[in-house]
């Protein structure tokens, strides 16, 4: 429980700190930096989920507390009114999400392939990828969606684009195919399912999906250059204008279309010089805010988390487990007596953990 | 009754409008090969015909037959041209597609004939 609510609390001071960064330096590096920390801060978030219990180190060095938060997150130091409430607010969300993104995939598989060689030859130009181009009556503004074989669809037009549209529409959504943003937003959604009862980490889901535009359009005027930013603008307005419909997916026109021209006006290819300088202040910014769980127990890591979990049984204080450790920790007992001590310690987790998994 | 189709239900519509009473799985076949639909995106079309009354489903194994027909279909979307952006006018719309320039003297001719018919 308390590891818990330390890896929340470092994760809502990780993205302050990333946000009041990115406040300063927003406009003088690359859009692209803001995107790989929230990236980072998200799968900071995933890894207690994902690493397996099981895992177990022989020797009394620190013992992956991963495995302690594992553990702790079912044993009694997490009440179970807690559990079923997160579980609640989980399933909820996710539920929610899952049916709109169904909804609209649906409609997305119903776009048609569209015959245009111009399209192909652009496309081309900018991605060795084979992309499917379709268009669909029922969106507003060209998106792009599916992970593993990603496809730009269209809106419906009278006419077909001109060359400089399609220029821009299409190297705006390749960079989001390039940057993986497909993968990312559902992943980030997730997080936040999970996450559901932290409003920082949908703060940061929602300044992520920013970032990825702003990426993307950072792409377009880097690649063609600083001339097309009037006519770029001028094609994010018109889909702004003129939306059919909400739908998931990488839009071309998010709400921030506003934002979004600033980011291109202000655009500059100098940009790239702050990177390293913003990257290595985050980097310490991010690193300083430790292993939470190696800060909540200040008695130094490893054996103070192991015995705690020690400790729910009841033993008398001559032989209990957790006496001989002090006695190890203090060093009374080394050598071949510590490690011994050692095993019997990782023994007693490996126990308790399948006790855990078999109440599951 | 009429509808207004949306483009992926136009492609449904068109596959029986041009070979008759299909079953769903041929109509899913067919759009596959031609459009790269798959088999539950063609179903769920389908389905959204039906809810719309332009397709019936009947006999075992999901015959499909179009209760609407393409002249009715092309009916309504001309009423509905010419209401929006020709004043409820056809003549005014008539004269929009002469306008264009792009009939050729065949057509010309033809459109003479269709005229001569109507009196």
């Amino acid at each position: 429980m308390k590891t818990i609510f330390m890896m929340n609390l470092n994760s809502i001071l990780s993205i302050l700190f990333v946000l009041f960064i990115r406040r300063i330096f927003f406009y003088k590096t690359t859009k692209k930096i803001w995107l790989w920390f929230w990236k980072i801060l998200f799968l900071r978030l995933a890894v207690p989920l994902f690493f397996p219990v099981a895992f177990h180190i022989k020797l009394h060095q620190a013992v992956p507390v991963i495995r302690y938060m594992r553990a702790g997150i079912t044993r009694t130091d997490t009440p179970m009114i807690l559990a079923v409430l997160w579980g609640t607010g989980f399933f909820f969300c996710l539920f929610y999400y899952l049916t709109n993104y169904r909804k609209d995939y649906k409609t997305l598989q119903e776009a048609v392939p569209v015959e245009n060689s111009m399209y192909h030859e652009i496309l081309q130009q900018y991605t060795k990828q084979n992309l499917c181009i379709l268009q669909s009556d029922k969106i507003g503004s060209p998106l792009t969606y599916c992970i593993l074989r990603p496809k730009i669809v269209l809106p419906k037009s009278e006419q077909p684009l001109g060359l400089q549209e399609a220029s821009y529409i299409f190297i705006h959504e390749i960079s989001h195919i390039k940057n993986q943003d497909n993968f990312w937003k559902p992943f980030s959604v997730f997080m936040c399912c999970i996450y559901w009862y932290n409003p920082f980490i949908w703060i940061m889901h929602r300044f992520m999906v920013k970032d990825m535009e702003f990426a993307a359009d950072e792409n377009v005027i880097a690649i063609l250059g600083k001339g097309v930013r009037k006519g770029y603008a001028e094609t994010l307005l018109q889909y702004q204008i003129s939306r059919r419909s909400q739908i998931a997916g990488n839009k071309f026109a998010e709400n921030i279309v506003k934002e979004r021209i600033l980011s291109i006006m202000k655009y500059n290819k100098k940009n790239k010089l702050f990177v390293p300088l913003c990257a290595a202040a985050l980097g310490i910014g991010i690193l300083s805010f430790v292993s939470p769980q190696v800060k909540a127990e200040p008695a130094a890591g490893e054996f103070a988390a192991d015995v705690s979990i020690a400790a729910v049984k009841d033993e008398t204080p001559e032989t209990s487990l957790s006496t001989r450790i002090e006695q190890v920790k203090e060093g009374k007992i080394t050598g071949e007596a510590a490690e011994m001590i050692a095993e019997e310690l990782h023994e007693e987790n490996r126990k308790m953990i399948a006790e855990y998994e078999n109440v599951k | 009754m009429s509808v207004k189709f949306y483009d992926s239900e136009l492609h449904v519509m068109k596959v029986l409008w041009e070979r008759g009473d299909c079953s769903a799985k041929e109509i899913s076949n067919l759009l596959n090969q031609q459009i790269g639909w798959n088999i539950n995106t063609t179903y769920t079309v389908i389905k959204k015909c039906i809810a719309k009354g332009a397709i019936e489903r009947y006999g075992k194994n999901f015959m499909c037959r179009a209760l609407i027909s393409e002249k009715q279909a092309q009916a309504y979307e001309i009423t509905e041209l010419s209401e929006k952006l020709f004043h409820g006018s056809k003549m005014q719309l008539f004269n929009a597609l002469i306008d264009q320039k792009s009939l050729t003297e065949q057509e010309i001719a033809d459109l003479k004939d269709l005229i001569n018919k109507l009196e």
